[in-house]
């Protein structure tokens, strides 16, 4: 295989970026978390390529802990979003009944 | 229909741009970077490897500039998936299937859940202040450069590939020894989660 | 391959006790059959002071294969965290009983974040640093939406949800670059510099990346956009906790990760790292007071003043890149963080107790404006008094813990020659005094107006107001052994 770790590098970069933009330029709340995980895997990507160069397993390590982390934050955001849709539902409900009237 | 014309011009003509500045900036730039004299012709896995790669900026750019969150989901899909081919490439098989199952399996599907249990909340505002598209795209222009410079700068050697050897039993070695603190600390990431998980779910609390 | 040793384990008694004691506060609800929670906020109290306690019992040394310090920073950083978090447990028993939400899971997430807060303050490496930040963000989220009568609190924990993922991912992407120069995420290894030669762009990109995620967690400017909305839209008890706890575990990170950034760097005169923080520390001193300065609402206008005070223990940490001063710029740090920790949490307190009680249907928390403690001193003449000592000392005047704070940091700062830095520091001063004051002018000139509730009291929340006043009053007259504890601590730190 010919391909240096450059490469991996700059593609984890242009992940990083593209997630970067996303956050500060969506409003989408969902979205911005999509570009949040866009960004973790950007380090993931780079902790990997390092451990190939170096050799080691540190690099696989930290990585796992940074899946980890993602799903527990994950499961917080979902848990957020239900929470942010009941008090939204409420709203809606009022819209409905008044509408009634 | 005018208006979306118009719409649909101004993000081509956006994507055109970020087009553009990225493939100068890889074609022209980079190159005084990156370690010369490889005239070696292509082989099928460097083929494999850029088209994954394409594959995962593609869907990158999907989830970060689509308009439609369904797309978006879709594009974080394809970036992830191309990101686990790439774990392979770099002798990561574990981590790669680790990525399919908890990423893909578990992250995702959250999100799609999330999606379609919320499909109106992209139309309420949820008072996220966004720096537009512009701000994004200066951001971009600011961060992007340095971020890829910084990528290149140290020309790391080739690495020939090792044999694939299973890295499982050597990341457990990893967990119990060096990792041990983090290892156990994440224990109780994952209890408060559980819990904050379960306590912003419920319904409010009343007094009992 | 490293081993643990007792030593290892001990040292981490301080977060496992922590940790353990929100486990018990989670099965306590499980075995409740009386009803009666009012011993919940009591046992976190006890397990906040065993905390603390223990931080002090600690062999000083690196434990872990250096992935975590204990030592008098760590120490410190404990006993001012568990502190805060006794003070806010007392606060939030009050504020809680009185909406009829007090739940055991409540002070749990809360002993978990203080936990996470407690090893926050004694990693030396840059993954169990994310891991700690992860376990006190990932609890406060949670804490912050915790009540959600009306709309801001979810959004208030929506906002903070999505900021903090996204600096968690700025910073593990800087420390994945600095993993990449260095191949360690150990702060030691940091500290000497790029494996490579090409490395220092690697290293200093990665560094910078790792403040910034840092910066988010300060409320630093211009990363603080969160601050304000959050801040107004939390649970006022949480709201006290978040101001205190996080920014002390934060600052202490920061701290660590800032002096392994100079010795990286080489030097502090000569890098544009500096540079940075200065920005950083003027920018944040700036916006926090100015726009404070409009703000009607209480919770709102300390809110920003959190970011400004922010703002001056940046300049605290910009100082301590220089040896000479080092010492000095740290403990005034420490020293700051100890006092904004009383005062704010009693701020918040007193805000807290005077809010409406929040009847379901009631919008409670952002009803909230200055003209309502107009005429407090006569409705209210001991709180009145709490919080004009809160408020003197957030302010920074004598004879109060937030004026020798503010003596100590920019004594450092102009030792350091930031001397512009320094005026601009006793300018904004003198600027949040006015809005400080403010507060008092309306408690003690204005007459209240007709049919002002007379808001809630209980005698816990009177015991912790009362242990604020006196560490806000001990700390600024009798500042001598909590400053020497102060020194020692920063002694430590390289």
């Amino acid at each position: 295989m010919t391909i240096s770790a450059n490469w991996y590098l700059l593609l984890a970069a242009v992940l990083f970026c593209f997630g970067l933009v996303g956050v500060v330029s969506r409003r989408n709340i969902l979205v911005v978390f999509m570009c949040v995980e866009l960004m973790l895997n950007a380090a993931n990507l780079t902790f990997l390529t390092f451990a190939r160069q170096q050799g080691t397993m540190n690099g696989h390590a930290i990585a796992f802990f940074v899946i980890a982390v993602a799903a527990a934050e994950a499961a917080v955001g979902l848990a957020i979003v239900i929470a942010v849709f009941r008090t939204r539902g409420t709203l809606w409900m009022d819209e409905v009944s008044t509408l009634k009237n | 229909m005018n208006r979306t014309f118009s719409k649909l011009a101004l993000w081509a003509f956006l994507a055109l741009l970020v087009a553009l500045f990225l493939g100068y900036f890889i074609t022209r730039v980079l190159p005084d970077y990156l370690p010369a004299g490889r005239a070696v012709p292509p082989r099928l896995g460097d083929l494999v490897f850029y088209a994954c790669a394409a594959a995962t900026v593609a869907g990158a750019a999907g989830v970060a500039f689509s308009r439609n969150i369904v797309w978006s989901c879709i594009g974080l899909l394809i970036a992830l998936l191309g990101t686990a081919a790439l774990y392979v490439f770099l002798s990561a098989d574990f981590l790669a299937v680790a990525q399919l199952l908890v990423y893909i399996g578990g992250v995702l599907v959250l999100i799609l859940f999330a999606v379609m249990l919320t499909n109106r909340i992209g139309e309420v505002n949820v008072s996220n202040q966004s720096l537009g598209l512009g701000g994004g795209l200066a951001v971009f222009a600011a961060v992007a450069p340095l971020l890829m410079l910084v990528a290149v700068l140290v020309p790391w050697p080739v690495r020939p590939p090792g044999p694939m050897a299973p890295t499982t039993a050597r990341i457990g070695d990893e967990f119990l020894s060096t990792w041990l603190l983090p290892f156990e600390v994440a224990s109780v990431v994952l209890l408060a989660t559980l819990v904050g998980a379960v306590v912003m779910a419920r319904k409010e609390l009343k007094a009992d | 391959m490293p081993t643990v040793s007792s030593q290892d384990v001990l040292a981490l008694a301080p977060v496992a006790i922590l940790a353990l004691g929100g486990i018990a506060l989670l099965l306590s609800e499980v075995f409740l059959t009386s009803g009666k929670r009012g011993y919940q906020a009591f046992l976190t109290v006890l397990f906040a002071a065993t905390a603390g306690l223990t931080a002090f019992g600690a062999t000083p040394g690196k434990v872990f294969a250096g992935q975590a310090t204990a030592d008098a920073f760590s120490a410190f950083v404990t006993i001012t965290v568990s502190f805060g978090l006794a003070l806010a447990a007392l606060v939030s028993a009050s504020w809680l009983d009185a909406r009829g939400a007090e739940r055991g899971e409540f002070y749990a997430l809360s002993l978990f974040a203080a936990s996470g807060m407690s090893l926050l303050g004694m990693a030396s490496d840059l993954l169990v640093a994310f891991v700690a930040i992860e376990i006190m963000s990932l609890s406060t989220y949670a804490l912050a939406a915790w009540m959600r009568r009306g709309k801001k609190p979810a959004e208030a924990a929506f906002k903070y949800f999505i900021l903090g993922a996204f600096s968690s991912a700025l910073l593990l992407y800087g420390t994945s670059l600095v993993f990449g120069a260095t191949g360690s995420t150990l702060l030691s290894d940091v500290a000497r510099g790029p494996l490579q030669a090409g490395g220092s762009a690697l290293l200093s990109a990665g560094l910078v990346l790792v403040a910034a995620g840092l910066a988010f967690k300060v409320a630093a400017v211009p990363f603080h956009v969160w601050t304000p909305d959050v801040y107004e839209g939390a649970p006022t008890p949480v709201t006290a906790f978040m101001a205190a706890g996080v920014k002390t575990a934060a600052f202490a990170i920061l701290a660590r990760t800032v002096l392994a950034a100079y010795a990286a760097t080489g030097g502090a005169a000569d890098s544009a790292f500096p540079r940075v923080l200065a920005v950083l520390a003027l920018l944040t001193m700036l916006v926090g007071n100015l726009f404070a300065v409009p703000q009607r609402s209480v919770k709102r206008m300390l809110a920003y003043s959190s970011i400004a005070h922010a703002g001056y223990l940046l300049l605290g940490v910009l100082a301590a890149g220089l040896p000479a001063v080092r010492e000095r710029a740290l403990s005034g740090v420490l020293f700051y963080l100890a006092s904004y920790t009383a005062s704010a949490i009693g701020a918040f307190a007193v805000v807290g107790a005077l809010e409406s009680n929040g009847q379901p249907g009631d919008e409670p928390a952002d009803a909230w404006d200055l003209e309502r403690l107009a005429g407090l001193s006569r409705r209210r003449p001991l709180l009145a008094f709490a919080m004009t000592v809160f408020m003197l000392s957030l302010a920074g005047v004598p004879p109060t813990a937030g004026f020798v704070a503010k003596l100590l940091v920019f004594q450092a700062a102009v030792g350091a020659q930031y001397l512009a830095l320094a005026v601009v520091g006793v300018l904004t001063s003198a600027l949040g005094a006015y809005y400080y004051l403010r507060v008092v002018v309306y408690m003690y000139m204005r007459p209240a107006a007709e049919g002002e509730p007379a808001g809630v009291t209980s005698p816990v929340l009177s015991v912790a107001l009362a242990v604020a006043v006196a560490a806000v009053v001990v700390l600024g007259i009798g500042s001598e052994p909590v400053a020497s504890l102060a020194r020692a601590a920063a002694a430590v730190v390289r």
